[in-house]
């Protein structure tokens, strides 16, 4: 254990053994993938400790009613200044709508959450929060490499792989993904996501930290050169870019076109 | 009878990459039918092993048709109820509807469903066995054509290994636990393998035979839109005609 804590700590220093080391282990894959799990899992505790909390309150329907009521006050006296135009009777209306339609919305909740079930109450509010906290690392993120989770180390790693592979790259598919599985490491600092401001701009430097551990991991695994690797783990995202706005480029024209065609 | 390769060993080998697993598969006397229990042991035990997480999911929660009924209770607390129930047709249509999205939804929202999920112990091998034997001809056609050396029943043994991935939907045991898309990508890593190991290809000709199946699925997909397209708009101008 000692020893493996070593390596993630030598990874996220940038210090070359513990690449090669994990690159030329026989079960890199795995332990790849264990890197990213127990990472992905630790991140997730204070969001299950807070799940389960939440669900084991009595009166957990209310005070999530008492506090979507006083947010939605909140967003409309933060909007004031863009609603000039708008009447305030109006206004006014839609907002008791909204709220109208919520509280019959947590109306409901309260009638279902009186209801009989076989097993004792709070064990389903607790099965979720688990569910959702051991399936949080094999999703997959919003942005390339984003967080510590097992999609976007599949998913663009095979990318990398396959670029790196035509830049010359000489390394194995599980080498690869062992050395690259330490990007995971800065990601330990979203642990810390649930603090204001602080946790956003930890989450920030764990992605530019993690990303430059996954070149290293790429240049170490495939016997590139730094820059090689770069380019390797920036080209999918590149491709995709271009992908992107050349489908819509190309949309658009044809969307122009037909419309032109109408008039 | 043949020896047997297929172990606990090989199988997780196999899902964490190792080559090894995929040769020792491939040199089997036999590795069709090795491959054909893996597939459906594979589809079996994780379909037995959701059933649990379903059980336990729908124990704890309240019954489907007391929550419908009482939502359906809860709707003339609201303003517009009482414009609509005025109309019987109107409201008639409104029940219809109602009946009709509470068949469809919580299924399509993750309620739980033990019935499904009983039913995927014979599904989810069936299933997976038409998926093996599917694209492992498909694969092995271009793996051929490509140079690959291995004989029908290699490249059918050693994708049997690409099924191992599928053991995390067994970690449904788990009430709400959602795999997501890990399993697709990692069934692809673990076929490229699966099909260099058993063409005993280069690396670019075993990524060619692993992505070609799915270019023929999307032509056949393509063409099945298009046919379905214009036979439906024959069909249309036909009734028109009429």
């Amino acid at each position: 254990m000692s020893e493996w804590i070593r390596t993630l700590w030598n990874g996220a220093l940038f210090r070359g053994p513990a690449f090669s080391g994990l690159n030329e282990r026989r079960g890199a894959f795995l332990q790849g993938l264990l890197i990213v799990l127990v990472i992905g899992l630790l991140v997730g505790l204070p969001g299950l400790i807070g799940d389960v909390v939440a669900g084991l309150r009595p009166t957990a329907i209310e005070a999530e009613m008492e506090q979507a009521m006083a947010e939605i006050d909140q967003a409309v006296q933060q909007m004031q200044p863009f609603l000039g135009n708008v009447p305030s009777g109006e206004l006014e209306a839609i907002i008791a709508q909204i709220k109208e339609n919520m509280r019959f919305g947590f109306d409901i909740a309260q009638k279902v959450e009186a209801m009989p079930t076989i097993l004792p109450k709070p064990m389903d509010r607790v099965f979720q929060a688990i569910g959702e906290w051991a399936s949080q690392p094999f999703a997959g993120s919003g942005f390339p490499l984003g967080a510590a989770v097992l999609g976007t180390w599949l998913g663009y790693g095979i990318w990398v792989m396959l670029f790196a592979k035509l830049l010359g790259g000489r390394g194995t598919l599980a080498g690869f993904f062992g050395a690259t599985a330490l990007y995971a490491v800065p990601h330990t600092l979203s642990f810390f996501a649930f603090v204001p401001v602080l946790g956003g701009i930890l989450g920030f430097l764990a992605y530019f930290w993690g990303l430059a551990i996954y070149v290293k991991g790429t240049s170490v695994s495939h016997q590139l050169s730094i820059e090689r690797a770069l380019l390797a783990v920036l080209l999918p995202a590149l491709v995709a870019l271009l992908v992107a706005v050349v489908g819509a480029t190309g949309l658009a024209t044809l969307i122009a076109i037909s419309m032109s065609g109408a008039s | 009878m043949g020896n047997r390769t297929l172990s606990l060993g090989l199988v997780l080998r196999a899902l964490f990459l190792d080559n090894d697993a995929y040769d020792q598969l491939r040199d089997d006397d036999n590795p069709f039918m090795e491959g054909l229990f893996l597939v459906v042991i594979i589809g079996a035990i994780t379909a037995l092993l959701n059933l649990i997480g379903q059980l336990l999911a729908w124990a704890g929660t309240p019954s489907m048709s007391a929550i419908k009924d009482a939502v359906w209770q809860a709707f003339p607390t609201m303003q517009w109820w009482s414009q609509m129930s005025g109309n019987a047709t109107a409201l008639e249509q409104f029940k219809q509807y109602y009946d009709m999205g509470w068949q469809i939804f919580p299924a399509l929202f993750g309620a739980p469903d033990p019935a499904s999920a009983a039913a995927n112990i014979v599904l989810w091998p069936l299933v997976a066995v038409l998926s093996w034997l599917i694209y492992g001809t498909l694969a092995h056609l271009f793996a051929r054509m490509l140079g690959g050396a291995g004989q029908y029943g290699q490249t059918l043994g050693t994708l049997s290994l690409s099924f191992t991935p599928l053991l995390l939907r067994g970690l449904g045991f788990l009430p709400y636990f959602t795999v997501g898309a890990v399993m697709n990508t990692w069934q692809l890593i673990c076929r490229y393998k699966a099909i260099r190991s058993a063409g005993q290809m280069s690396w670019g000709r075993a990524v060619w035979a692993t992505l070609l199946p799915f270019l023929v699925y999307l032509v056949l997909w393509v063409v099945i839109g298009v046919v379905g397209g214009l036979g439906l708009t024959a069909a249309i101008s036909a009734m028109q005609g009429r």
